[in-house]
């Protein structure tokens, strides 16, 4: 059976899909019925196949920075379904053959499932509790077969490369760990190339040898969790500090003007995704050595129902209740502050367009929101969140820092990392305005300590760029500051610090009104003396007239 | 009264004359009968219609010529370098090496410096726009700073040694990067960049706060020098004072409006309440 010869790999179009998922199924109950060499020869053909038409497909998904349409989930959710039910095929295909460790079929099919049981995650639309067990038993297998480490030819995204069982292993926690709900798609994306590239570094160690390292227990059924292991029971140790010198690699290259790595779907992804996971992986190891006290406690805040707004925009309408923009009032053409046009508005749209989160937990350091897909739609990764506290109508402030399907079907959970429980909008005049009316409200978010070292703004990426002068008046003491540093960012927006610096030189005070008026100015002229003789004064009307008037 | 000159209508009506029908006609035969006879012109233009054979044998000649030529290799004179300090003046602290060679900015391919300036632009928001904004000392070592003060010191190194390359003559950012590897008491980072700033700048006049900051932080290391006694900087306690090359300002007038400006805001909120 050849499944190659009739299978389109353009899996942008629903029949193709079909058709693929017709030759996928043939291959299953082929695997059904016994499983031989043929049988896994066309498993390893099919899961090729997919491999490579999700390469096609997957191009037109990531690279674009447009938001998915409808078309666009249903074609990540199949393929996250294909991927998965390969995966499942490859376990199908293992299971008789355990007691045979040195089948020649075995390593390529246990590489199969831990390649394709990663790409199902990474494609997962629905969060559903991972089988790590089946994971551990599946390198354990190796393991006891003398596979784990032995290299053998792989094809990757159309590309050959050479991987180890242990190098895939080690590839699907790490993923599991830190890509889930953290990343965007795209990240996910050129952090899973970057594992390629670091397939060297992915190694496991027997024993703990100090340092920042996270573990596999082969025996449980859980991802990596941090330190060595403090009960009984084999362990496999990940050390960090080999990845953190390849992380730096990849910064000293795109210091050159080098993406790594330089071929495939991750280097066209934008760079501003390269440096987020770059950063992301950076605090992910810092957060993963032994003197971090690991994470807040969480306190659990089941149904409490909060309004939540999205963007600064929004915050500022609806949270604070002031108008963004200026009315000038030169181009009025419609009183959209009418009564009724606003109590109409109020009444169709406003309600509906609310959003409602509940939320699940609370800590020190941040909250988690469950969410309806309908609600959270348009909030991703790095967007700014705002609330009324309920206790004291306090504004608070947060990013999102995580976005995951709920457990729950059609639900959404949404990790918000909090920036203040006290935001206060304060009005800024830029030097520039004459008018002192045309201030702007910016949020000022204060910091942990009385020296207003830590204070900034949340402010929009454009008005930073500009780096102007703003004039502030509080309790009758006047400031001007300015924008100097970046203290976090997200989708559109800065949290900005900033310094007081001296006054700009008072304008002269205007003249006194009487002073102004203008003095009274004469015109006289020069007499000038024109000598003229008497017979061209007396024939002057004469030349003047035409020859016609004298006839 | 319009006085704009007009252009007689070539046809009538938009339609042509019959003659330039006729003629056209004509013409178009004649240009089919002239497409299907062997090309051979009769009028030619001087040095616009060079004879096939001609030109292909000089083509045929010149590539021979080439390739020969480059086969050989060229006697040319050797060039040797006479180190930095044969053009630099001892004089000059800041820039220790003029011209142009020193002022090139880190050599890549166009491709590569688009790449490395989209980089340094999504890297460093707000302090550079450009690769260009990183030959601004001030502009450079005063964000410098202000990450160091962020304890964001990996960005501060990262952004003064891309500075360094950008402009290797400008001595003060490779000075505050030597400041800064010194604070973050980083041994093994000052000594390479003291190594890098020596050969940049041989002669320059910071240079013994250079060995002095070094001898403290790597003592016995040779580019330093040997410790002339039991402590080789005049100051009371374990490490020397610093010269302040990241420019911190003395002036505390901006931190104590920066404090006034957060007890007034918080005076505005009406209950001090601060950030998690």
């Amino acid at each position: 059976m050849n499944p190659k010869s009739s299978v389109s790999l353009q899996f942008q179009r629903p029949d193709a899909r079909a058709e693929f998922e017709r030759a996928r199924k043939e291959t299953k109950t082929a695997l059904t019925e016994r499983v031989d060499e043929e049988s896994a020869t066309a498993l390893l053909e099919i899961a090729s196949l997919l491999d490579v038409g999700v390469a096609r497909a997957k191009r037109e998904l990531l690279a674009s920075t447009l938001a998915w349409n409808e078309d666009n989930r249903a074609l990540g959710a199949w393929i996250h379904q294909q991927h998965r039910a390969v995966a499942e095929m490859g376990l199908q295909a293992v299971e008789p053959l355990r007691g045979e460790p040195a089948h020649a079929s075995l390593p390529r099919l246990v590489l199969l499932c831990l390649h394709h049981w990663t790409e199902a995650l990474k494609w997962n639309a629905c969060r559903e509790r991972e089988e790590y067990g089946a994971l551990h038993a599946l390198y354990m297998l190796a393991a006891s077969g003398c596979f784990a480490d032995r290299r053998i030819p792989w094809i990757v995204d159309g590309r050959g490369v050479t991987v180890t069982v242990e190098g895939l292993y080690l590839r699907a926690l790490f993923l599991d760990r830190f890509a889930s709900g953290t990343l965007t798609r795209a990240q996910e994306e050129i952090l899973d190339a970057w594992l390629w590239q670091w397939s060297a570094m992915l190694k496991a160690e027997r024993t703990y040898a100090g340092g920042t390292v996270l573990r596999a227990e082969p025996d449980g059924s859980a991802g990596l969790r941090e330190g060595p292991r403090e009960g009984e029971g084999p362990a496999l140790y990940l050390r960090l500090e080999p990845l953190e010198a390849e992380r730096r690699k990849v910064v000293r290259e795109l210091q050159r003007g080098r993406i790594v790595p330089p071929h495939g779907l991750a280097s066209e992804l934008r760079i501003e995704e390269h440096i987020a996971v770059l950063d992301y992986l950076r605090r992910a190891f810092r957060t993963c050595g032994p003197e971090t006290s690991g994470r807040a406690p969480r306190e659990c805040q089941a149904g409490l129902r909060i309004e939540v707004w999205v963007g600064l925009a929004e915050i500022l309408t609806r949270g604070v209740g002031v108008a963004v923009g200026v009315e000038t009032g030169r181009w009025r053409t419609l009183q959209v502050d009418a009564a009724t046009i606003e109590q109409h508005a109020q009444r169709r749209f406003v309600d509906a367009a609310r959003r409602y989160l509940w939320m699940a937990n609370s800590s020190a350091t941040g909250f988690g929101f469950e969410a309806l897909e309908s609600d959270a739609a348009g909030i991703e990764l790095g967007d700014l969140v705002g609330w009324r506290n309920a206790g004291d109508n306090a504004l608070v402030l947060g990013q999102v820092i995580r976005r995951m399907p709920s457990a729950t079907c059609g639900q959404v959970f949404i990790g918000v990392k909090t920036l203040t429980e006290a935001a206060l909008p304060l009005p800024l005049s830029q030097d520039l305005t004459l008018d002192e009316q045309l201030a702007t409200t910016y949020l000022f978010v204060p910091g942990d300590d009385d020296s207003g070292r830590r204070d900034a703004f949340l402010v929009p990426e454009k008005t930073f760029d500009l780096q102007p002068s703003f004039n502030a008046r509080m309790a009758g003491e006047a400031f001007t500051l300015r924008f100097n540093r970046v203290r976090g960012r997200g989708r559109g927006w800065i949290l900005a610090g900033f310094e007081i610096v001296p006054p700009q030189p008072e304008a002269p005070a205007p003249q006194p009104e009487e002073e102004l008026e203008l003095p009274t100015f004469e015109l006289e002229l020069d007499p000038v003396e024109i000598p003229v003789d008497e017979d061209t004064v007396a024939q002057a009307f004469e030349r003047e007239l035409p020859a016609r008037l004298h006839t | 009264m319009s006085a704009i000159p007009r252009q007689r209508p070539p046809f009538f009506l938009g339609l042509p004359p019959l003659a330039a029908l006729f003629r056209g006609k004509a013409g178009r035969g004649a240009a089919a009968d002239a497409a299907s006879r062997p090309c051979q012109p009769v009028a030619r233009l001087a040095g616009t219609w060079p004879n096939r054979t001609a030109a292909g044998a000089r083509m045929a000649l010149d590539t021979d010529r080439l390739l020969a030529a480059a086969r050989v290799s060229p006697e040319l004179a050797l060039i040797e370098w006479d180190g930095d300090g044969a053009h630099s003046s001892p004089k000059q602290g800041a820039d220790a090496m003029p011209g142009a060679a020193q002022r090139a900015p880190f050599a890549l391919e166009a491709r590569q410096r688009k790449i490395r300036e989209r980089y340094v632009t999504a890297r460093f928001p707000g302090v550079a726009r450009s690769l260009a904004d990183l030959e601004s000392a001030d502009r450079v070592i005063k964000a410098a700073r202000l990450y160091f003060e962020e304890e964001e010191a990996e960005l501060a190194i990262e952004l003064l040694e891309l500075a360094a390359q950008e402009a290797p003559h400008e001595s003060p950012v490779w000075l505050a990067r030597l400041e800064i590897l010194f604070l973050l008491r980083d041994r093994d980072g000052f000594v390479q960049a003291a190594h890098a700033f020596r050969g940049a700048h041989p002669r320059h006049e910071a240079w013994p706060e250079v060995e002095r900051l070094g001898r403290a932080l790597a003592p016995g290391e040779p580019l330093f020098g040997a410790v002339s006694g039991p402590r080789d900087h005049e100051h009371y306690g374990p490490w020397p004072h610093t010269p302040n090359w990241i420019r911190a300002p003395w002036d505390l007038t901006a931190d104590v409006a920066a404090a006034d400006f957060h007890r007034c805001a918080l005076r505005l909120a009406g209950a001090p309440r601060a950030n998690a």
